[in-house]
């Protein structure tokens, strides 16, 4: 006996076939191993589809539950429709629909009936909505790129749309041969259809070449809304995915579905790739492959396929691409209109933050490195600082400011070149050649160039060209306190006879600087004092660190006059701290501003923190040292001064605490660790040892009241503590400490040959000999190490 | 065509590789958002906690906390969900939790362990049955998926499904036949695996 068909078996498992096949099948099943397996297996599978069913139905939704049959022959479809519509081929097949070309007898005109099937149990009013969704939505838009729906019908099983027929090729084909500006043509009018769609809170969730056609007169006409979606009734959609895989959008594929008008842009954008590439963005055969891609992967680079694609068309089409629908364009409108923009030869709006993605990922990874080179020594703390600040940069934000910044070159420098020049020669009015000008116009100039300056500045930043903006409001600002000095220059009352600079011994230098420029102190209050005002507007307006620098600055001459004015008060009998000497007040001021830049740097506003930190530190530094120089040192004042010490032991031991001081401050940033707290280190490094080794050289002077036996120690000093710097930070590779070493070193040999030759001689001959003795520590430095390293084993 | 092996995923997961982490997603992100959503979790609030549920998992794993002779990893990757939704809930704002009181009730009701398993031990297959569908859709002629997709989850009988493709009814079978058989070899190697 011949094995029965598997339909046999398995209606006889189900019970359906009657009792004499039932009889006879069991024979069979006893004598036939093939057909027993088979019997246990569909026993066995029916288990495992009951469970596909019970998990899968639900998930798919109501009304999916019953199947949508598909008409295979045309006769079966002509005899659904009857005899208006004459059905000539079956010209497609969707998921859940089916397509014949048909004529209209009625009308004599050719059109396309589109049958769905309807659900079995699609007995309630929602879903009879949802059957005609398709045409209502074909119904809705009336665009000369959309296809035009003609009637609508019912059948049993089935509900059709009869539509306008397209006699066209797929939009791939059409495009085949042509060149670059006429497929632009034709994917501008995809854009517009579907941008017809946007406009009416409609997105086609299907757009592919095969959904697009191009007839014989290059006329683009948008099919298939069978998918499409009205995301201003319902945002979210179900959690079914429909679609066409290689032309899906991330947020498409993942759930929670979201559908927007961004779903469309990123099909277009795939389109357009398609367009410049000819290949598909994600080409993945493979499902599970092709949608990783789409959700992680960002596509080859246009240009990188062929190097005609127009860089404006590539920012487009990256930009369509971006993973986060927010990124891209938000409606097909959008998306038009900078094509159209490209097809003018106008700049686009598209930014290439697609690139920037791929750089930041880069940068990422390479930063993340940067972080463990530096871990095992491969980089100094300073490299990775300047590193990891130009990643900061490529990676910081699009703000308008930095892409801007990073454009500008020849511009920027023409700006800049511009502001200086303006500035100098405003100050060079103040010499005393001009004065045969009448005074009255010398404030002239550089009043109406700030204001000129201003104005444009302003302007600019209106027009968002922020860091020309600020090119030109940092040049007004610079031109404010100096218009106002040159104004004042006129009047007696200020003139710098009455109050001239400050004549104490620490500023003396400076009064040389009088006879040249008709500043007076109380000129220069005033003026400092509007450019400190200025610049805090110009800050809050352009939030530019530049300001803070101006600010800084401005508050740097504000307090050195506000001194000078009071008149630099002796140190005689006063704490050298408290607020009653310049230095005392420097010390505070500048401990302020320190302070102010650590809060700023906490805050992570280190761009600000920059200027105060160093205008901070340099008062601390300058006042630290006038105390150190002072009469009634630092040291002095604290514990009694030993009667029998000479002024210079007080001062070089005033510095050196000075020096302590120093690099405490420098362990204590290097803990902080930010970038600027690193720097600060890097320069607290860097002064600490200069001022150790600057005070023992104060020791070793000559003109020291000093007794012969401590003389002589002193003199061994320096070189001693130069040496051991030196040969102590070779191997840490401290480099402060190294080269503050051999400047000291450099001291004492000047020390020695000083007596040996006149003063003309002895610094070249010094230096020669530090020269030719730092040689011979580099050559002899590796053996040394070596021997050293040799002995250790045993 | 390469398919992942999920043993291999977690192999892979010690190292800081972002696909397989992807990929690692992929499997449990939807088995762990829906027990949320199921639970009781609005959308966001699931989001939240599939995400925590995540990466609490991922340091653990990392950590070489997960031992796969102790336990499946279906069990491990419950509790840790099951842990962060009830934290989750423990910091949410008091009023939410005052303003419906039958609300919670049900909330707890449904953390029950039973409930809770039984929802977890649902959504869990789900995700399997659906991995496998589409590690199969991706490696079976389409005519045959189609067949076995109308008549094995559509239930439609056989004879429609052989009218509609222009096939036999016998070659229905042996479509459904062959699509079970390779379903369920995947489905015991994934549940084998995890």
């Amino acid at each position: 006996m011949t094995c029965p068909d598997y339909e046999r078996i398995e209606k006889y498992i189900d019970g359906r076939l009657d009792k004499n096949a039932s009889a006879e099948l069991e024979v069979h099943l006893k004598s036939c191993e093939e057909c027993s397996a088979y019997l246990n297996n569909a026993k066995n599978d029916a288990g495992l589809i009951a469970e596909l069913r019970e998990y899968f139905n639900p998930c798919l939704g109501t009304a999916e539950k019953s199947l949508p049959i598909h008409i295979e022959t045309v006769e079966y479809a002509q005899q659904l429709l009857g005899s208006q519509y004459r059905i000539i081929r079956k010209a497609g097949k969707g998921s859940v629909s089916d397509i014949f070309e048909a004529i209209d007898t009625v009308l004599e005109r050719r059109v396309a009936i589109k049958f769905i099937a309807i659900k079995k149990d699609d007995q309630t009013g929602k879903n009879e909505a949802n059957r005609w969704q398709e045409a209502r939505i074909m119904g809705q838009l009336n665009h000369p790129n959309i296809t035009h729906l003609y009637h609508i019908g019912q059948t049993q099983d089935f509900s059709y749309i009869v539509m306008e027929w397209i006699d066209g090729l797929p939009l791939t084909e059409a495009w085949r041969d042509m060149p670059l500006e006429q497929r632009l043509g034709l994917y501008l009018q995809v854009t517009e259809a579907v941008s017809a769609a946007h406009q009416r809170d409609i997105v086609h969730c299907d757009i592919k070449p095969s959904n697009i056609l191009v007839d014989a007169s290059g006329h683009v006409k948008a099919l298939d809304f069978g998918i499409a979606f009205n995301y201003d009734r319902s945002p979210l959609a179900d959690s079914l995915y429909r679609g066409t895989p290689a032309f899906s959008a991330p947020e498409q594929i993942t759930p929670p579905v979201r559908i927007t008008a961004a779903v469309d842009v990123f099909s277009l954008g795939v389109l357009l790739y398609q367009l410049l590439t000819d290949t598909l963005p994600f080409g993945q055969s493979n499902t599970v492959e092709l949608f990783n891609a789409i959700r992680n992967k960002n596509p080859q680079i246009p240009t990188s396929i062929s190097e005609k694609v127009p860089i404006s068309l590539q920012n487009i089409c990256l930009k369509c691409l971006e993973k986060e629908p927010r990124c891209r364009y938000s409606d097909a409108g959008q998306l038009a209109d900078d094509i159209k923009r490209f097809l003018r030869g106008e700049k686009i709006w598209a930014k290439p933050s697609f690139l920037n993605d791929s750089i930041r990922q880069d940068v990422f990874f390479h930063s993340q490195k940067l972080s463990v080179w530096k871990a095992n020594d491969l980089l100094t703390e300073n490299e990775y600082d300047k590193l990891t600040g130009i990643y900061d940069r490529v990676v910081s934000p699009n703000d308008p400011s930095i892409i801007e910044a990073r454009k500008l070159s020849l511009s920027q420098t023409c700006l800049y070149l511009g502001g200086w020049i303006t500035v100098i020669g405003c100050f060079v009015l103040f010499y005393k050649s001009w004065e045969n000008i009448p005074l009255v116009f010398r404030p002239l100039p550089a009043a109406v160039a700030a204001a000129i300056m201003m104005i444009i500045g302003i302007r600019m930043w209106q027009k968002k060209e922020s860091r020309l903006s600020v090119g030109f409001l940092a040049t007004a600002n610079l031109l404010i306190p100096i218009t106002m000095l040159l104004a004042m220059g006129q009047w007696e009352i200020l003139s710098p006879e009455k109050y001239a600079w400050g004549a104490e011994s620490l500023f003396n230098s400076l009064s040389k600087i009088n006879s040249y420029l008709v500043i007076g102190n109380i000129q220069l209050y005033i003026s400092c004092l509007f450019w400190i005002v200025s610049s805090l507007i110009f800050l809050r307006i352009t939030k530019s660190s530049i300001f803070v620098l101006f600010g800084s600055i401005s508050l740097l001459v504000f307090l050195t006059t506000c001194f000078l004015i009071a008149g630099m008060a002796g140190y005689a009998d006063v704490k050298p701290w408290t607020l009653d000497t310049t230095a005392g007040r420097y010390l505070w001021a500048g401990g302020a501003l320190f302070a102010a830049a650590i809060l700023l740097d906490k805050r992570r506003l280190s761009h600000y923190a920059w200027s105060p930190a160093f205008i901070g530190l340099f008062m601390i530094v300058l006042s630290l040292s006038a105390i150190a120089i002072s009469d009634n040192t630092l040291f002095g004042w604290l514990w009694k001064k030993p009667k029998s010490w000479d002024k210079n032991e007080l001062t070089a031991l005033s510095f050196i605490i000075n020096g302590l001081i120093y690099l405490g401050a420098a362990a204590l940033c290097r803990k902080l660790n930010t970038s600027l707290q690193r720097q600060l280190a890097h320069i607290f490094n860097w002064i600490g040892p200069l001022h150790i080794l600057g005070a023992l050289r104060i020791l070793d002077s000559d003109k020291a009241d000093l007794p012969e036996e401590h003389r002589l120690f002193y003199r061994i000093i320096l070189p001693i503590v130069s040496l051991a710097f030196v040969f102590g930070s070779v191997a840490r590779q401290m480099k402060a400490f190294f080269f503050s070493g051999l400047a000291g070193i450099a001291a004492s040999i000047h020390k020695l040959t000083i007596k040996h030759f006149d003063k003309f001689y002895a610094w070249p001959v010094s230096l020669i000999i530090t020269g030719i003795i730092c040689m011979l520590v580099s050559w002899l430095l590796p053996h040394w190490r070596q021997k050293h390293k040799l002995k250790k084993p045993d | 065509m390469k398919w992942v092996t999920t043993t291999q995923i977690l192999d892979d997961l010690s190292s800081e590789n972002e696909q397989v982490w992807n990929e690692f997603n992929s499997y449990f992100y939807p088995v762990i958002f829906n027990f949320a959503r199921k639970t009781g979790f609005s959308d966001t609030d699931a989001e939240d906690i599939t995400q925590q549920s995540l990466l609490r998992f991922l340091k653990a794993f990392r950590e070489g906390k997960y031992i796969k002779d102790k336990g499946r990893l279906k069990s491990w990757l419950w509790g840790i969900a099951h842990n962060v939704m009830l934290d989750y809930r423990r910091h949410l704002p008091k009023e939410r939790l005052v303003k419906g009181k039958t609300e919670e009730t049900s909330f707890w009701d449904s953390l029950e362990d039973e409930h809770s398993q039984m929802t977890w031990n649902c959504e869990w297959r789900k995700m399997v049955l659906s991995k496998c569908l589409e590690q199969i859709a991706s490696q079976v002629d389409p005519k045959v998926l189609r067949t076995f997709e109308l008549y094995a989850f559509f239930g439609r009988p056989a004879e429609e499904v052989a009218q509609t493709l222009g096939i036999t009814a016998n070659a229905v079978y042996i479509a459904k036949t062959r699509v079970v058989a390779k379903l369920r070899e995947l489905v015991n190697q994934f549940e084998q695996d995890f």
